[in-house]
């Protein structure tokens, strides 16, 4: 035999032990024995018999630093173009979650074209804004920002932006490992919202058993809201946002009124589908005491206007002014509480 | 590299990311990850069975919320983005099947949301209706108490939507309602409150009949969406592609455990080659460690590189060399190299290594003390796989005292033990070589065959040891009475021979032997004991007696017996001719003792002419022999003999004041500045005695020059200068006597002498003179020596001049004085003065 250098042999006996050592590890592995797999997770649905369910309290296992990021980003007018607008702007949080007028006020002057919805509860929401056209907020977030009527920026000028604060840089280093991304401040911002529900509401008691919660009016007020049928659109957790529905069932909604503006589309902005036209999310109608003025449109005034418009074009009736104020008594038991004090 | 070496290397890099790939590929699909994507599969299918079930279950008002569809519309969409897009995604990932099934299911899925929330829109109006209807109907009923047919009629339309709703109607309900609606939407009424009433009930009516028509669509749409077929398509797919996954991966896990197998045999056969490998070294390297041992004990190794530097050597190579491993190491091997051998030898040497073969042969090294060793040698050259040496191991064995025993026999077998004379056998070489001289010298040689006489009664009387005492003495004795260049050889018993070579004078053989005989008479001193001896001795000569070497031992071995014939101590040549003329030699020395008292010696002279004038201001004085009964006796004759017999000094001094007296005479009568030369013995100057101040001191009595006398020597006088000659001859200079050069060109011409003993003279052989006009090259030699002499400040005296032609040539070459025939012979005083007065 010839002799090999001792070098080359130790070499290639070293390589195939190695090698020999890893098959055997993988041979070891456990992966490739069939595990015994738990059956998959059984729907959990939120069904009710009830049109309505009590709002839950807010989730305790939120991250407390994102929240606080989240707020302060909240009240950050750096998302703005030019530094003047935040989203607390509009959504003031002391006033329902807007800011009380028929179109908001963007940067340089501009005013929006549609009425200003609440934050409060929108986590509930099935999709955002008006027309639905965000399936979730994170998608949302966005829309305000690059809004030119809105705040007018883009997300590559609000990254740069906040990168140039210190504290934002290191309030981002602390929750995400990538720093302070477009994705990081929807995130941080939608973990606020998940912050902004109003539980406790009168209603929400009576729901959970309390029958005292409401007088009697305010019961009769339910009552008709359930017989005038108002309650096939405003149900569920959120006494609405979970459908979409045509604004003018019975009666021409827009004809009467005149002056239609893209923002009067609905739907078919979206879906260019003919029948979506003038088709709108269900607003919720928590808190709606303190989010006038209402409709997308903020044309009605007052909660009163409000009911008049949908018994008028979505039932095709004018309401009676009885009916409407004891209506309008109901609606107001469903006023929440935020941080523990009523809203 | 060895190309086994390198295939294996490739083969091992090979391996690598084949099993690397192995490993890779051998990786079963995750079971969580498995496990995730079928909740997620299943969470769809579930989700979309409880749509249809929600759907239904609002149709029939046994649900009144959407928050359920909504999260099951929201959790189908999410789990099919997961599916899409997400960590566990399967879209996209290579399988063809599953990426259509999935967009389809996509597409499905959105379709089935649209459906769904159309559903729950038309629910909600339908609903809305539905709520309503019954207090319309109330209302409208009120207004109008009295007209029962209405009342009727309204509440049959509000009967029928219920239970269109409630899908109990049997028949055409939907046709019947409608028939009803019209009739009361026909009706005459006469409030106008009345008719509004009747138009929004009218309205809703139509409504409900309508939007129920949308939902029952709505439902059948949703319930027999394909979403759920779909669902199981892409279920059992990604089950399928989940299968063979987990089946290649077996077959690549099968194929990594033979791999596996296949490297454990090779590593386990590996391991033990390595280790037969290893013990093969062991043994290999004990082997050559044994053997290295041996050799080490027996040779002298070392190895030098290829500039011959020493990069090893062993204790033995410094053992002989006196070296220490420290001053051999990067040393080159010319360290040990001795003057023994030629550069041709090491040129050799180096000649057959560096071409890459092996060398053999016997060194003579030289050790640190300067002593010298002998070693038999091998140079081996280590060679590279080019076949260039890179290395030369040498290995040597000591042969120091194998050449002295070498020596030693050969001595043996040529000398004689006893005397340390060569032996009979050498004796035979070395006349072998003498004859060849003599062929090229043409010179003769003489054999002598030397037998003592008594010696057997020597050894009878006084015993074997005495006998060889005197043999070795007698040698001793022999080796004294001859010259250094002759061989003595003992032939065996108490036989020696003498050769002698070269003999220019013929006489000196006779001399020798008698010379032999005078020192082997004397007595010798055995211990205590006084012996007489004498000798008998044979004297061959070649080439006149025999030209073969066995006809001249035997010849001389019958000269000898001739001799003991003779009545013994004495010797015989060979030839009778030779035999009387050395007889007639002898009678001849015994008249030489009376020659100078019996006035019987004559001074002639012969004259040097100066070439250029022709004038004689010098001669040369020669001695004859004037022998009362032989006649004019030549000195050639006799003046060895009185050499040898010491009587040249007195003939010498005699010659010398016959010369002086004469000088004297002719000075005053003819030249003052006239010179006679007289020839000078070594004999003369060898003895004690100071010449040049006896002479010196007669030349002031006569009140003569030391520059009246010249004399003349030989060059053998000076080839062997002792001290005293120079003493002499610097006497004859302080006496200023000048100095001739006898017969120059004849001996070995040294010129080194001529500046060193500070000749005025040089005399030009009569031998070249002779051969003078034979050819160009004699000429031009005798015109060197000329040059030269007056060159180093000599005057040139040319002797044997015999013709014109040669004067000729020599006053060409100009000669400053010639001597010869040409001119005169040597003549009688009285005869030299007639010649002086002449010219």
């Amino acid at each position: 035999m010839k002799a090999l250098p001792a070098l080359v042999s130790r070499a290639a006996i070293l390589i195939t032990s190695v090698a020999a050592i890893l098959l055997v590890i993988r041979l070891l592995w456990p992966e490739n024995r069939p595990l015994a797999l738990p059956p998959p997770n059984a729907p959990s649905l939120p069904v009710s018999s009830e049109p309505i369910t009590p709002i839950p309290a807010v989730a305790a296992n939120l991250d407390k630093k994102k929240v606080a990021l989240g707020n302060l980003l909240f009240h950050e007018t750096s998302l703005s173009m030019d530094n003047t607008v935040a989203c607390a702007g509009c959504h003031q949080l002391a006033h329902g979650g807007v800011d009380g007028i028929q179109f908001s006020l963007g940067v340089k002057g501009s005013v929006s074209l549609i009425n200003t919805p609440t934050v409060f509860n929108s986590v509930f929401n099935f999709r955002q804004f008006w027309n639905g056209r965000a399936k979730t907020l994170n998608e949302q977030i966005a829309g305000p920002i690059h809004n030119p009527l809105e705040m007018g920026s883009s997300w590559l000028e609000v990254v740069a932006k906040l990168k140039q604060d210190p504290a934002y840089v290191a309030a981002f280093a602390q929750s995400y490992n990538n720093g302070i991304t477009p994705e990081n401040i929807a995130d941080a911002l939608v973990v606020f919202l998940h912050t902004l529900i109003t539980p406790n509401a009168r209603f929400d008691k009576y729901l959970k058993g309390d029958p005292n919660a409401l007088t009697p009016y305010e019961l009769s007020g339910y009552a008709l809201f359930t017989t005038y049928g108002c309650i096939a659109c405003h149900q569920g957790v959120n006494i609405g946002g979970n459908m979409f529905e045509k604004l003018g069932i019975m009666r021409d909604y827009f004809k009467e009124r005149g002056n239609i503006s893209e923002a009067d589309q609905g739907r078919y902005a979206l879906t260019r589908n003919p029948a979506d036209m003038h088709v709108f999310k269900v607003p919720s109608l928590r808190n709606i005491a303190l989010t006038a003025p209402y409709l997308h449109d903020g044309t009605a005034q007052t909660l009163e206007d409000a009911v008049h418009i949908m018994g008028k074009y979505q039932l095709g009736i004018v309401l009676p002014n009885e009916d409407v104020a004891r209506i309008v008594a109901f609606l107001r038991t469903l006023t929440g509480e935020y941080n523990g004090k009523p809203l | 590299m060895n190309p086994i070496n390198l295939r294996q290397i490739a083969i091992a890099l090979a391996m690598a990311p084949l099993l690397i790939t192995l490993f890779i590929k051998a990786q079963a699909p995750d079971p969580i990850r498995h496990h995730r994507i079928l909740s997620a599969l299943h969470k769809i299918e579930s989700m979309n069975a409880e749509i249809d079930i929600l759907t239904l279950q609002f149709r029939y008002r046994l649900q009144s919320n959407y928050d359920g569809l909504v999260f099951a519309v929201k959790e189908i969409g999410l789990r099919h983005k997961e599916l899409t897009e997400g960590d566990d995604a399967i879209y996209n990932k290579g399988n063809e099947k599953i990426d259509r099934l999935i967009l389809e299911l996509g597409k499905a899925i959105s379709q089935k949301e649209e459906l769904v929330e159309g559903f729950k829109s038309y629910n909600a109006v339908l609903n809305n209706s539905l709520y309503y209807f019954p207090r319309i109907v109330e209302e409208t009923t009120h207004l109008v108490p009295a007209d029962r047919n209405l009342h009727a009629r309204l509440h049959s339309i509000m009967h029928n939507l219920l239970m269109l709703h409630l899908g109990m109607s049997y028949g055409d309900g939907f046709g019947k309602t409608e028939i009803s609606i019209r009739q009361v939407e026909g009706g005459a009424y006469a409030s106008p409150l009345v008719r509004e009433n009747i138009e929004r009930l009218v309205q809703h009516a139509k409504y409900i009949l309508k939007y129920e028509k949308e939902i029952s669509l709505r439902i059948q749409q949703i319930t027999s969406a394909t979403t759920h077929d779909m669902v199981r398509d892409l279920t059992s797919a990604y089950e399928e592609s989940f299968n063979y996954s987990f089946k290649i991966a077996n077959y690549y896990y099968l194929f990594i455990f033979i791999a596996a197998l296949v490297l454990f045999t090779y590593a386990a056969f590996s391991f033990f080659r390595l280790r037969e490998n290893a013990n093969n070294l062991r043994n290999a390297y004990a082997e050559i460690h044994n053997q290295k041992f041996a050799m080490d004990q027996h040779a002298i190794v070392s190895i030098a590189n290829v500039q011959g530097n020493i990069i090893y050597t062993n204790d033995k190579f410094c053992e002989i060399s006196q070296y220490t491993h420290q001053e051999l190491l990067g040393k080159n091997h010319r360290i040990l190299k001795s003057d023994v051998h030629p550069p041709s030898f090491f040129q050799d040497l180096w000649r057959v290594i560096s071409s890459g073969n092996v060398w053999h042969g016997d060194i003579c090294n030289k050790a640190k003390d300067g002593s010298l060793y002998w070693v038999n040698s091998t140079i081996v050259p280590f060679l590279d796989e080019r076949g260039i040496p890179v290395q030369y191991i040498s290995i040597r064995t000591d042969i120091s005292k194998t050449k002295l025993d070498e020596e030693t026999i050969r001595h043996q077998a040529n000398y004689d033990p006893l005397t340390l004379l060569p032996n009979r056998r050498l004796l035979r070489d070395r006349l072998e070589q003498e004859i060849k001289m003599a062929n090229r010298s043409g010179l003769p040689l003489a054999l002598m065959f030397i037998d003592l006489d008594q010696f057997k009664d020597i050894n009878d009387t006084l015993g074997h040891d005495m006998g060889d005492i005197l043999l070795k003495e007698a040698a001793q004795r022999l080796t004294s009475c001859v010259r250094s260049a002759d061989t003595i050889a003992r032939m065996g018993g108490d036989e020696f021979t003498v050769i002698m070579g070269e003999l220019d004078d013929p006489g000196s053989v006779e001399r020798t032997a008698q010379k032999i005989l005078r020192k082997l008479a004397e007595p010798f001193q055995l211990k205590g004991e006084v012996a007489y001896i004498s000798a008998s001795i044979g004297i061959t000569l070649y080439p006149e007696d025999a030209t073969d070497l066995d006809e001249l031992l035997k010849n001389s071995d019958q000269a000898m017996y001739a001799a003991k014939r003779q009545g013994r101590n004495c010797f015989s040549y060979f030839t009778s001719s030779m035999q009387e003329a050395a007889q007639s030699r002898m009678r001849l020395a015994g008249d030489l003792r009376g020659a100078l008292a019996g006035n019987q010696f004559r001074v002639f002279f012969q004259p040097i002419v100066e070439l250029a004038t022709g004038n004689i201001h010098k001669a040369e004085a020669l001695i004859h022999w004037q022998h009362p009964k032989r006649g004019l006796v030549t000195p050639t004759e006799f003046i060895p003999i009185a050499e040898e017999t010491g009587m040249i000094i007195d003939i010498g001094d005699w010659v010398f004041r016959e010369a002086a007296r004469q000088v004297l005479r002719w000075q005053a009568s003819y030249d003052s500045k006239f010179q006679v030369s007289v020839n000078v013995s070594p004999v003369q100057l060898h003895n004690d005695g100071n010449i040049p101040a006896a002479w010196y001191a007669h030349l002031q009595k006569l009140g003569l020059p030391g520059k009246s006398i010249v004399v003349e020597i030989t060059e053998g006088l000076l080839l062997d200068a002792s001290s005293t000659v120079i003493d002499q001859l610097l006497g004859f200079r302080d006496a200023g006597i000048e100095v001739s050069l006898d017969d120059f060109g004849t001996g070995y011409s040294s010129l080194s002498y001529l500046n060193k003993f500070d000749i005025d003279y040089l005399k030009i052989d009569q031998s070249f003179v002779r051969n003078l006009t034979r050819g160009p090259d004699d000429v031009a030699l005798c015109e060197a020596i000329i040059v030269m002499a007056h060159k180093l400040g000599l005057k040139v005296i040319a002797e044997g001049v015999e013709t014109k032609e040669q004067r000729n040539l020599l006053a060409a070459a100009s000669c400053d004085y010639v001597q010869g025939y040409l001119y005169s012979e040597s003549l009688s005083a009285e005869n030299f003065e007639a010649l002086l007065k002449r010219s």
